[in-house]
């Protein structure tokens, strides 16, 4: 070929390939979750995996056009404005329905975070039921999975329910039913849920309302067009409901091994279970909610402090956990539908995340892996209604999870998320910035006994270095034996002071003026870094510690320090820094004041 | 008039330049592989998790070879085989050679840096959003001109038998000590200290700079980029006066 070709399209071949390198996953998804821009509102996921809610093709071609799927097939044209993302490798699902869960705060957008586009509430306020049933209808943008709710539950006076805090309305008996149903209905709720639970269980008694009662809630439900659920504990419990004509039980018994007769009219009378497999593992001592928080990290703030709350239950011992697990695998293979719940935001569970973990214990429990996709997906949205929801079909909403791997081979792979879409629009990953509205504590002295368990030895290690740092006691204050190993980067090691419970979380710390440091012994450099900002990747704010006669000191004026945001201090690091070498100095003395 | 670009003296340079590598694998490939495998070897494979620290330097590792490497020691050699006197002789003019090498070394560059980065993406996990891609290319293309004035200097000044000796002397210490093979941060103060007055040193922060791998300002980088640009066009001017004798 000759130059004047070759040379030019050389050069362009090279462009080109500048042009297919790998970008960083949040810009090949853009945030147009909550701008209202119209990115991604038509787009096409090629040659991927597909499971539509029901069954699996592979080398799929999804065309999403404005909110809804438009298009499903493996040799689809596609248009040439269309924007095009490449599923090799991935698997594409409907996004998840949490059937059990109970929706406070920033929980919906927790949800959806983690690939939950719908969630069903067993128990909430009834205030938001008329803003979530109108946002639910709508195709715009919104970063919160849409809610289905039972509003208030059906309970006695004094039972299961009742403990939250809030006045509930509650039934005294058969009489109360028609009016208590109306009343829910009124407030916006989609069906009625009813507690059955002595407690007996967990070793306790309180009030539950008595059959009679629960037949009434259950026809009046029936009569007015909704469907009825109950919560239950007790083997007696499920029998009371079934014998009610409930619709579906939003939790597995565990105190016995379910007897056969029982699954057997389980099976006659169609009734659904949403067993709820991982709040019982975490209660029951079955499950560690805490592991999660060091796995993942782009949990929110209510993400982390429901995952590290322990199970209360594990003194009932782990034979609970078995029935609910073998009551699970009963029911399956006599065939009655199971649908995935979490039950979140209980102990040991989080919004979103715990339905994946849901999906691994109902697989633990014998369900195939496609049987537990469907429990996430169609099986719901056939039950409770959801009209297209827990689809991929045309016509079905574009509320999509795309995974990296093969869920249907390996069920935790649904945790590896790619991409979640919204009415057809790509959804933020990443946690939300913590707010730093929560204060920091009172106390000045940053080495007082109720203190001292927030100070943590911290190195380069952690981030590939060789330095390493320990912490002892010294005399006066804290002891650091600081060991600096040339690395990669500037190596340090020390000991930090933590703000808040959880490690590197923000709090407000507005309103101090001064920090000041002495420190006793130890070779320098020292440096003092101050760690803030809305992400925990700020750079921190470095101060060198000044030599003093027999050591080091630093004062620092926290409203003159550029690029310190104390609204959001994470944490306060005391380290050596510079040249390799090992020193041991003591902090004497740290006051933020 | 209208001038199909074929009969451009400067395209015939290009065209020149490109056979010119094209029938010298001796030189064109070693000059494309050498930096290339320097990065897989520490960049990649002895020193993980810096993939994107080391793609920025060994880079600026690897087009700044080339452009010595086209200018340096091509114009020495072409001098002492007695092309440059013949040229001398000839209507050629000799703008349309530099831009030949110049476009010779800039290629070399895109290419290596094209390589590296899809080495760096492949194997070491490096994701950038797509304007830090085409701009760290785009400016370690632009970085070449600075060192093509400089080999251009050294290969006018310097005696043809002596050129590709010194070019090689220099090449590799002034990598190292602009810290392209370890990062400055590395060093001790005094070579730090030292590193801020190599040229090599300033592209490879602004590579740094550019893809978030440290923060700060670009401008000064510039500038002394700049400034040794003017410095070495100086000398390469000197050069050419000697050479052609007025």
């Amino acid at each position: 070929m000759k130059p004047i070709w070759s040379i030019p399209l050389l050069v362009l071949g090279l462009v080109a390939v500048l042009f297919l390198l790998p970008v960083p996953a949040s810009e090949s998804a853009p945030e147009g979750a909550n701008n209202g821009s119209e990115t991604g509102s038509r787009f096409a996921i090629t040659d991927v995996q597909l499971f539509d809610g029901e069954s699996v093709t592979e080398s799929a071609t999804v065309l999403v056009i404005d909110g809804k799927i438009a298009e499903v097939g493996t040799e689809l044209e596609i248009a040439e404005d269309i924007d095009i993302i490449d599923g090799a490798g991935k698997t594409l699902l409907p996004g998840l329905i949490d059937a059990h869960v109970h929706s406070f705060g920033e929980a919906r957008a927790d949800a959806l975070r983690f690939g939950v586009t719908a969630v069903i509430e067993m128990f909430g306020v009834p205030q938001e039921l008329p803003d979530a049933r109108q946002q639910r209808g709508s195709l715009d943008p919104i970063a919160r999975a849409d809610l289905f709710s039972a509003g208030i539950l059906a309970t006695a006076a004094g039972g299961h329910g009742t403990q939250y805090g809030f006045e509930i309305p509650t039934l005294a008996g058969p009489e109360d039913a028609e009016d208590w149903v109306a009343g829910r209905l009124a407030e916006g709720s989609d069906f009625i849920k009813i507690v059955i639970d002595s407690g007996q269980v967990y070793g306790f008694q309180r009030p539950t309302l008595d059959a009679d009662t629960v037949r009434a809630v259950v026809e009046a439900a029936h009569r007015a067009g909704v469907m009825a659920v109950a919560h239950v504990a007790h083997h007696a419990d499920a029998e009371m409901a079934i014998a009610a004509g409930i619709d579906g039980l939003v939790h597995v018994f565990i105190d016995r091994p379910a007897q056969p007769e029982l699954i057997e009219r389980l099976v006659e009378a169609e009734v659904f279970v949403i067993p709820t497999a991982i709040v019982m593992a975490a209660m029951l001592g079955h499950f560690d909610g805490s592991e999660r928080i060091e796995q993942l990290d782009r949990l929110s703030t209510d993400q982390r402090r429901t995952l590290g709350q322990p199970g209360w239950g594990s003194h009932l011992g782990l034979s609970l956990w078995h029935h609910a697990r073998d009551n699970i695998s009963a029911m399956h293979q006599a065939g009655v539908p199971i649908l995935a719940g979490s039950d979140a935001p209980n102990p040991g569970t989080a919004h979103g995340v715990s339905l994946h973990d849901e999906l691994v214990l109902l697989v633990e429990a014998g369900l195939e892996p496609l049987e537990a996709l469907k429990a996430a997906t169609s099986r719901p949205a056939k039950h409770f209604g959801l009209e297209g929801r827990g689809c991929i079909r045309p016509g079905c909403r574009a509320d999509l999870l795309l995974v990296k791997g093969d869920p249907l081979t390996d069920i935790a792979d649904t945790l590896a998320i790619e991409t979640v879409w919204k009415n057809g629009h790509p959804v933020a990953l990443s946690a939300p910035p913590a707010p730093g509205t929560e204060t920091g504590r009172d106390e000045a002295n940053l080495l007082a006994s109720g203190e001292r368990s927030r100070w943590m030895a911290s190195a380069d290690d952690f981030m590939g270095g060789r330095s390493q740092a320990e912490l002892g006691s010294a005399e006066q204050g804290l002891e650091v034996k600081a060991s600096l190993v040339a690395g990669f980067f500037n190596p340090y090691a020390g000991a930090m002071w933590m703000a808040a419970d959880l490690s590197m979380e923000p709090l407000d710390y507005r309103g101090r003026s001064v920090l000041e440091v002495r420190v006793s012994g130890g070779e320098g450099p020292l440096q003092l870094m101050l760690f803030s900002g809305p992400s925990q990747g700020d750079m921190p704010v470095m101060i060198d510690l000044d030599p003093t006669d027999n050591g080091w000191h630093a004062q620092v004026e926290l409203d003159r320090t550029a690029g310190l945001d104390l609204e959001n201090l994470r944490a306060i690091g005391v380290f050596a820094v510079g040249a390799p070498r090992a020193t041991t100095f003591q902090i004497e003395s740290i006051e933020l004041r | 008039m209208i001038i199909r670009i074929e009969s451009h003296p400067a395209w015939q340079g290009i065209q020149a330049q490109w056979l010119n590598l094209w029938r010298m694998p001796a030189y064109s490939l070693p000059t494309l592989i050498f930096p290339v495998a320097f990065y897989v070897f520490f960049g990649l494979l002895m020193l993980r998790g810096q993939a994107l620290w080391l793609l920025c330097t060994f880079a600026t590792f690897g087009v700044m070879g080339a452009a010595l490497f086209s200018f340096g020691v091509g114009v020495a050699m072409e001098r002492a085989q007695g092309w440059w006197r013949l040229l001398k002789a000839t209507p050629v003019p000799f703008a349309s050679i530099l831009v030949g090498k110049l476009f010779g070394a800039m290629l070399f560059g895109l290419i290596i840096v094209v390589m590296m980065a899809v080495l760096a993406a492949w194997f070491g996990e490096v994701r950038l959003p797509r304007s830090q891609w085409l701009g760290l290319a785009a400016m370690l293309v632009a970085g070449t001109v600075p060192f093509a004035l400089f080999g251009l200097a050294l290969g006018l000044l310097l005696s043809p038998n002596a050129a590709p000796a010194v070019v090689n002397i220099i090449y590799l210490p002034l990598g190292f000590l602009s810290g392209l093979w370890v990062p400055v941060t590395m060093f001790p103060d005094w070579l730090e200290t030292l590193a801020a007055w190599l040229p090599p040193y300033h592209l490879a922060a602004l590579a740094l700079k550019l893809t978030g791998q440290i923060p700060g300002s670009m401008t000064l980088h510039w500038l002394v980029l700049l400034v040794y640009t003017v410095v070495f066009a100086a000398a390469a001017w000197l050069g050419w006066r000697r050479f052609t004798g007025s």
